[in-house]
């Protein structure tokens, strides 16, 4: 391990040819820099004419001149440079190396940090398998006549997570009742807080609308499912959403003044499995037996056809 | 030899094994089936065969021969139309299994006997059904 000290490089032949000058001996010269004359004899022959700055300096003033004027190269030569050089010329590929190894290390690390974060995103993306909700309700009621709407989610998920379904009438509709009871009904603003996890659920109420204006003919029905989780999952409920108001019984899908079978078949699809829902089925099943409804503006019921 | 004849039965119970869990299969029954069991110039017995899941209902309606008339019947009819001698039954949430609709006429028939057609909507795709049975 090589010491911080300066070293010089002197000209043997200058520090003979001083030496010879001042007619000063070898052992002179020795003893004044503090060294054998073996040294000084190595020195003038140039086998070893680095020597330290400091028995430079010696050597100079025991000769009378200036360190400068003995030295073989004109500048000196630190020795920190040369084990700097030294250094950096062996240890140059190493510290590559090591720069390379920190490299890979880092990149390394970042996509194994990226497949994490991959996994991690895709696991969460998971959580909720599939979310959905439809509407399910006529295309038209008489106005201020109950008519039906059910709410179809179908949730799907590895998680117990609550689900939030918010459903927003028009102004003009006032709701009459709420299967499973709603935990908001405000305004014609119906919200949902369900707690039991994934599964195929249904919400629905009762309603009635009027129209706001004589020309309203149409009104829209917008609803929201959400589900609470690290990044909110949110879902429109589809389906139908608008209803138009006009003189024909809701479960009249068609429009002609009779219930036929495949109307009856379908309330009690959609709405007649729902337990709780306030349907007035019977009066659709009356109306199915019959030969045809009209609407009784004076008593706002229908008349039933026999 | 015997080792390797056990390893390969192995191998293939347990490849079944795996196609079993993979690909579960359910047994889907029809939805509904229909048959007349008698249909003869004294009345007639429909049997009905609800798969499960079950309709949410069911419309059977039955068209009598000319001629007849209904002395009596179970279980008892929703509608009645005369003009076209049609009896039709509403059946409301069924539960899957085999119903009977028996009828017995006020007079013997002649000619050809009851004619029933069937009518609901399939549970498992929403699609509306008709089943026509002579």
């Amino acid at each position: 391990m090589k010491s911080g000290i300066a070293m010089v490089c002197v000209s043997g032949s200058k520090v003979r040819s001083l030496r010879e000058e001042q007619q000063l001996t070898q052992l002179y010269l020795a003893t004044a820099v503090g060294v054998t004359t073996e040294t000084i004899s190595r020195w003038e022959r140039q086998e070893s004419p680095t020597l330290k700055e400091e028995n430079g300096l010696k050597l100079a003033d025991a000769l009378s001149v200036s360190l400068e004027e003995i030295l073989f190269v004109s500048e000196k030569i630190e020795e920190k440079e040369e084990v700097k050089t030294e250094v950096e010329s062996t240890a140059l590929p190493s510290i590559r190396q090591k720069i390379k190894k920190i490299l890979l290390f880092i990149i390394a690390n970042t996509v194994l940090l990226g497949v994490c974060v991959f996994l991690i995103v895709t696991f969460r993306g998971a959580d909720v398998l599939h979310l959905s909700a439809k509407r399910i309700m006529p295309a038209h009621s008489v106005a201020g006549y109950p008519f039906p709407v059910v709410i179809e989610v179908n949730f799907e998920s590895e998680k117990n997570l609550s689900l939030l379904l918010k459903e927003q009438l028009p102004e003009s509709c006032s709701v009459i009742h709420t299967v499973p009871q709603a935990t908001v009904a405000d305004d014609g603003f119906l919200k949902w807080i369900e707690k039991d996890g994934p599964g195929k659920r249904n919400f629905s109420y009762v309603v009635k609308c009027q129209a706001v204006k004589e020309t309203q003919k149409s009104l829209s029905f917008e609803g929201t499912l959400l589900v609470r989780q690290s990044s909110r999952q949110e879902a429109i409920v589809d389906g139908r959403s608008r209803l138009r108001l006009l003189e024909f019984h809701w479960a009249d899908s068609d429009k002609n003044n009779i219930v036929d079978d495949e109307e009856l078949l379908a309330v009690y699809d959609d709405f007649g499995r729902i337990e709780g829902l306030k349907v007035d089925v019977e009066e659709v099943e009356s109306i199915w037996m019959g030969s045809g409804y009209r609407w009784n503006q004076e008593q706002l019921s229908f008349d039933i056809i026999p | 030899m015997k080792e390797n004849i056990n390893k390969i039965f192995g191998s293939y119970f347990l490849l079944l094994l795996l196609v079993v869990i993979a690909f579960p299969v359910t047994a889907q029954a029809e939805t509904i089936r229909a048959k007349f069991l008698q249909n003869n110039s004294k009345g007639s017995v429909l049997e009905l065969t609800i798969g499960n899941p079950a309709p949410s209902s069911i419309i059977v309606k039955q068209r009598l021969p000319k001629g007849t008339g209904i002395k009596s019947v179970n279980p008892g009819y929703s509608k009645f139309s005369k003009g076209k001698s049609e009896a039709t039954w509403l059946f409301k949430r069924p539960t899957p299994g085999v119903k009977r609709i028996v009828v017995n006429y006020t007079v013997s028939a002649k000619g050809n006997g009851a004619t029933a057609v069937i009518r609901c909507k399939n549970p498992r795709d929403g699609s509306f059904m008709t089943l026509n049975v002579q």
